[in-house]
């Protein structure tokens, strides 16, 4: 599944550079996110609790960050997998200056497989958009407070 | 003795009430779920979340773990078991070996790939979700298509084209008739997967007597002794020793005539465990892991005279097959292509079928098998033809349809259609939705900017499988009759009937020739420790092969009776009739109670006779039947939402001679919801990564109450000449002519668009945008 | 972590220790041993599982046991009384209503309450009243034909 936005921070694009890599404000502001651990350069564990359609549940997987071109572009590879199926995605974030903020545009590829492909399909699309934007409102919220 | 009873009137041809009804409207009846056991396990199985990947390691010390878990095994533990059987042989067939746990890699998602056993359901799966399989994803395929395309992933790293079969068929002078064709229509005509959907999942109990050495296992299943041999093969175990129960079974529909994984797993655990161990199939698992139905791209090609004489036919069919060969998956296309005629005179036929693999759940019989494939391709070609040629559609299947003088006729594909009036059905389907009628409201429908219908289909079938030299697994059914000392009956069919009424038409049947009591008759099936050796039901067999094979044992028993009668009235002018063996020069008589009660006390036999009343009889049809019919479907389109109304729906089917008119339209009713759900609700859709997205019952649409029109069943009556009753079958006959009568009733509506093909499901949404005037 | 439930099941008032989260279904057909409602689908879309509650059809896959505290279940064994089948059975028989039975006593549980709303249900609101069920073998026709000989015996 394909996914694509646009975001937009009221901070300079370094700020925002900066804090869509600071694990700390990740694992504060990615819903469900219950631990983020660094376990190699540009690379993380990850602990997710992620519900969708009738099901929920602990997911466990990796976070990387490659192709860092700061401030103004990093892919996010996100893999993870639990009881109720799998999930893979790629991401390209893009910064730039907009606005006295910082506008931050994503496009992905998302891949889920298991229970929650044959069960919540339909729903997925609608669930990434929410979560993406859940995300970046939090994100929002640290951002504001430090500019 | 006894006065003579008559009995005042036959029971077959009669509307009857089951038999086996009262213990299921009470809450009464057992199915594999319903079967407790001392001691008894539950296990639960994992599977793969994958397509395709190769097992790098499996962790179950977490799962052992957990109190009341028993055992954990995996494919390490089972790679010894036999693999799931295929018992179909085609010419140069690949035939992967199909373990019953995945060794090193899985092939579609839902592969099984452990089982946790524990002392409860809950438990079981709680530790179920507690083992934790390292894959390495591979590149999968799903689309069968795409699958044979060139650099396509490998289902089967062995085989890299991922073609399981080729096979050719061809009859009369194909090359010369399209030489000399006037016209020519060709169509691309997909017959989507499907997923049967019984409400009862599968389910398995096995019991394993670590004193007598001997496994039963309680199956839900069409083919209790094809299953028990099967097992004994896959288990190692002697066949005298294994004892398949097949209790009473919630729908079947072809997707339980077969061997599976979980059958043979439940007894290697519960033989290791030494306990009883029960596994149910959630619907989840149902949907992944049961064989689909269909799953065909066919390529057809038609060619004709301008006057609408059809002359030859080409098809060239790509049946998805899945990862693995199920019991009957590649043989399932090869009936397609037997059934491709029609009920069309035409001897031209040319036929290439290309068995492709894709990492995709396996498929395989589903009600019609092959033939609702054929039927809707040939069906929808006729409609095609007539709109190219600007004739009428029920015109040109009457100039066309084979006449009833010539038959047996010969077909292009090489069968011997035994019967047939195929004017009969049609003409009687257009009297009663006065087709005339209809065109003329079609017509003055159009000009008011509706979208109106009329589609038809007249399809025939192959039934009564089968001759023995033309099926896998013997085509034979075999029955025993029994008299008890009262006087009772009991028949024992080798037939498996699961919601088809068989214990009522075979007691009719039995009732009709030994003259007593429908109450007096019990029929039991399904116990391979009660019932002579059989094949099963499915392929519309149970009545038109188990019946014929009941009929000659009571004929067999009859004389034993008619022996011991004149012996006990001490005259050699005896007859039975209506429960009695009477003296025609004395009028004296005795009962079948006192002439049963005779034969077990054997004070006194009939010379060359043992004592007991029971008699068994094997039955090997000497050809399969055809019945046939003709629906019509009338079907107006909502232009705002491209929504189907089905405003008519007529059914007139010939099934042969009729044992029981009620249950007939029940399994005529049946069929055509099966076949309504192929053409306007269901798919199972897989993504490209072989993800099932259709993975439950909220995005798998069966038809509902209100998704089903009135359907208007009728009937001709030609016997068939295979079998003494004149018997036909009838579980598919509603399937196999619904769906192109909906298609051919939507493509008709349609057709002042330009629109002249619509593959199934016919969704909402693909008949808008062709409203929309885009692509389906 | 067990609680203790106090349910009248078809009549008879049982106390029982449950697990909180064991469903009414599996109370029902594994500690009771009334195994006539089924399981199809463990996600209420299909309705072979269906059991009243006080009076009211419910999925009792998706209830959990110790929601049927201090209420009365009502399960297809407890429908005829006395040897004698309740009208809807009668008429699902007579009308060969069933095929392979899986979904029949779920199906009657809801015919049964949809005719206790409406007395007299056209063709259209008896397809509507038990849409929540699922048939596979029928193509409902004979259902429907049941529930209207059902609605016509109660009302004579």
């Amino acid at each position: 599944m394909k996914i694509s936005g646009s975001y937009q921070m009221a901070c300079s694009p370094e700020q925002a550079y900066a804090l869509l890599q600071d694990p700390e404000a990740l694992a504060r502001c990615m819903p469900g996110c219950e631990s983020l651990d660094r376990i190699g350069e540009n690379e993380y564990a990850m602990k997710m609790k992620m519900a969708l359609a009738a099901f929920s549940g602990l997911f466990e997987g990796k976070v990387r960050i490659a192709d860092t071109k700061p401030p103004q572009s990093f892919r996010l590879i996100v893999e993870g997998s639990g009881r109720v199926g799998f999930m893979k995605g790629e991401g390209l974030l893009n910064l730039s200056a907009q606005n006295g903020g910082t506008e931050v545009a994503y496009e992905g590829d998302v891949h889920v497989g298991g229970t929650i492909a044959a069960v919540g399909q339909r729903l997925l699309d609608s669930t990434a958009k929410v979560m993406i934007k859940r995300f970046f409102d939090k994100l929002g919220e640290g951002a504001s407070a430090r500019a | 003795m006894a006065t003579t009873i008559t009995k005042p009137e036959t029971l077959v041809g009669k509307r009857i009430r089951r038999k086996e009804d009262p213990r299921l409207i009470t809450g009464t009846a057992t199915y594999v779920d319903d079967i407790q056991m001392p001691g008894m396990h539950h296990a639960c199985i994992v599977r793969s979340p994958h397509a395709a990947a190769r097992i790098k390691g499996i962790h179950v010390k977490a799962a052992l773990e957990l109190p009341g878990v028993t055992a954990v095994f995996t494919g390490a533990d089972t790679k010894d078991v036999g693999p799931v059987p295929c018992g179909a042989s085609l010419p140069g067939l690949r035939v992967p070996h199909h373990h019953i746990l995945a060794v090193d890699r899985v092939y579609f998602v839902g592969h099984p790939v452990a089982v946790v056993v524990a002392t409860d359901r809950y438990i079981a799966r709680d530790a179920a979700d507690r083992i934790e399989v390292d894959y390495e994803v591979l590149p999968a395929v799903a689309d069968p298509e795409k699958a044979i395309a060139a650099g396509a992933p490998a289902v089967h790293p062995e085989w890299p084209d991922n073609v399981a079969f080729h096979f050719h068929q061809e009859g009369g002078e194909v090359d010369k008739a399209f030489a000399e064709a006037e016209v020519v229509v060709k169509e691309r005509i997909t017959s989507q997967r499907l997923i049967p959907t019984s409400i009862e999942t599968r389910g398995v109990v096995a019991d394993w007597n670590t004193g007598d050495k001997s496994l039963t296992i309680y199956s839900s299943s069409q083919i209790p002794h094809l299953l028990r041999t099967l097992l004994a093969m896959m288990l190692g175990l002697p066949e005298h020793h294994t004892r398949v129960v097949v209790p009473e079974v919630g729908g079947g529909f072809g997707s339980k005539l077969n061997v599976y994984a979980e059958e043979a797993l439940m007894g290697f655990v519960a033989m290791k465990i030494g306990k009883p161990v029960k596994w149910i199939e959630s619907r989840r698992e149902n949907y992944l892991c049961t064989i689909h139905g269909r799953g065909h791209v066919d390529y057809f090609e038609l060619a004709a005279r301008k006057d609408g004489t059809m002359v030859g036919l080409k098809l060239k069919l790509i049946q998805d097959l899945g990862a693995y060969h199920q019991l009957l998956t590649p043989a399932i296309p090869t009936l397609s292509v037997l059934m491709m005629p029609g009920l069309y005179r035409f001897k031209n036929i040319r036929a290439d079928i290309a068995g492709v693999f894709t990492n995709c759940v396996p498929t395989d019989a589903y009600r019609g098998a092959g033939r609702p494939e054929a039927t809707h391709g040939i069906e929808r070609m006729v409609d095609i033809l007539a709109a190219e040629l600007k004739m009428d559609p029920a015109e040109i299947r009457l100039k066309n349809f084979i006449q009833p003088e010539e038959f047996p006729f010969s077909t292009g594909t090489g069968l011997i259609y035994d019967s047939g009036n195929y004017d009969l059905p049609l003409k009687k389907a257009m009297e009663i939705v006065d087709y005339k009628g209809l065109r003329k409201q079609q017509n003055d429908s159009r000009k008011q900017g509706r979208l109106m219908g009329v589609g038809i289909s007249s399809y025939g079938e192959i039934c009564a499988f089968g001759p023995s030299p033309a099926t896998p697994a013997g085509g034979w059914e075999c029955a025993t009759v029994r008299v008890d000392p009262q006087g009772k009956v009991t028949v024992g069919t080798g037939a498996s009937p699961h919601g088809q009424g068989e214990e009522t038409t075979f007691a009719q049947i039995a009732a009709d020739e030994l003259g007593v009591d429908l109450d007096d008759v019990l029929v039991v099936h399904g116990d391979t420790a009660v019932v002579p050796y059989g094949i099963g039901t499915f392929g519309s067999r149970g009545t038109a092969v188990g019946g014929p094979a009941l009929y000659y044992a009571l004929q067999k028993l009859k004389e034993k009776i008619t022996k011991f009668g004149a012996m006990l009235l001490d005259s050699e002018s005896v007859s039975y009739s209506g429960g009695c063996c009477t003296c025609s020069k004395t009028g004296k008589s005795v009962t079948l109670g006192e002439i049963a009660g005779a034969s077990y006390r054997a004070m006194k036999l009939p010379e060359g006779e043992a004592p007991g009343l029971e008699a068994t009889y094997f039955w090997e049809p000497p050809n399969f039947t055809f019945p046939f019919g003709a629906h019509v479907a009338v079907t107006e389109i909502d232009r705002e939402t491209g929504k189907v109304k089905v405003a008519r729906y007529v059914a007139v089917d010939d099934c042969g001679r009729i044992v029981n008119p009620l249950l007939v339209d029940g399994q005529v009713h049946g069929g055509v919801a099966q076949g309504l759900g192929q053409a306007l609700y269901e798919q199972a859709v897989y993504d490209d990564s072989g993800q099932l997205l259709s993975g439950e019952l909220t995005d798998y649409a069966i038809p509902k109450a209100t998704m089903m029109p009135w359907i208007e069943s009728h009937h001709t009556e030609t016997p068939s000449p295979v079998n003494p009753l004149g018997v036909k079958g009838v579980g598919e006959a509603g399937t196999i002519g619904c769906s192109p009568a909906l298609v051919n009733s939507v493509v008709d509506a349609l057709s002042p668009l330009g629109v002249r093909h619509i593959d199934m499901p016919l969704t909402p949404e693909k008949i808008w945008n062709l409203l929309q005037g885009g692509q389906q | 972590m067990k609680k203790t439930i106090r349910v009248t099941v078809n009549g008879i008032s049982r106390n029982d220790e449950v697990e909180p989260r064991l469903l009414l279904i599996h109370y029902l057909r594994e500690r009771l041993g009334l195994t006539g409602p089924h399981i199809g689908c463990e996600t209420s879309l299909c309705g072979a599982c269906t059991v009243e509650i006080d009076g009211k059809a419910v999925k009792s896959c998706s209830v959990f046991a110790v929601q049927a505290d201090g209420r009365n279940v009502l399960t297809i064994e407890g429908l005829a009384s006395n040897g004698h089948l309740h009208p809807v059975q009668e008429a699902f028989w007579n009308e060969h209503g069933l095929q392979c039975g899986f979904c029949t006593p779920g199906m009657i549980m809801a015919s049964k309450q949809l005719l206790e709303r409406n007395s007299n249900p056209t063709e259209g609101e008896i397809r509507h009243g038990i849409e929540g069920n699922l048939c596979r073998c029928t193509g409902y026709q004979h259902i429907v034909n049941a529930v209207k000989a059902a609605a016509a015996k109660i009302g004579a």
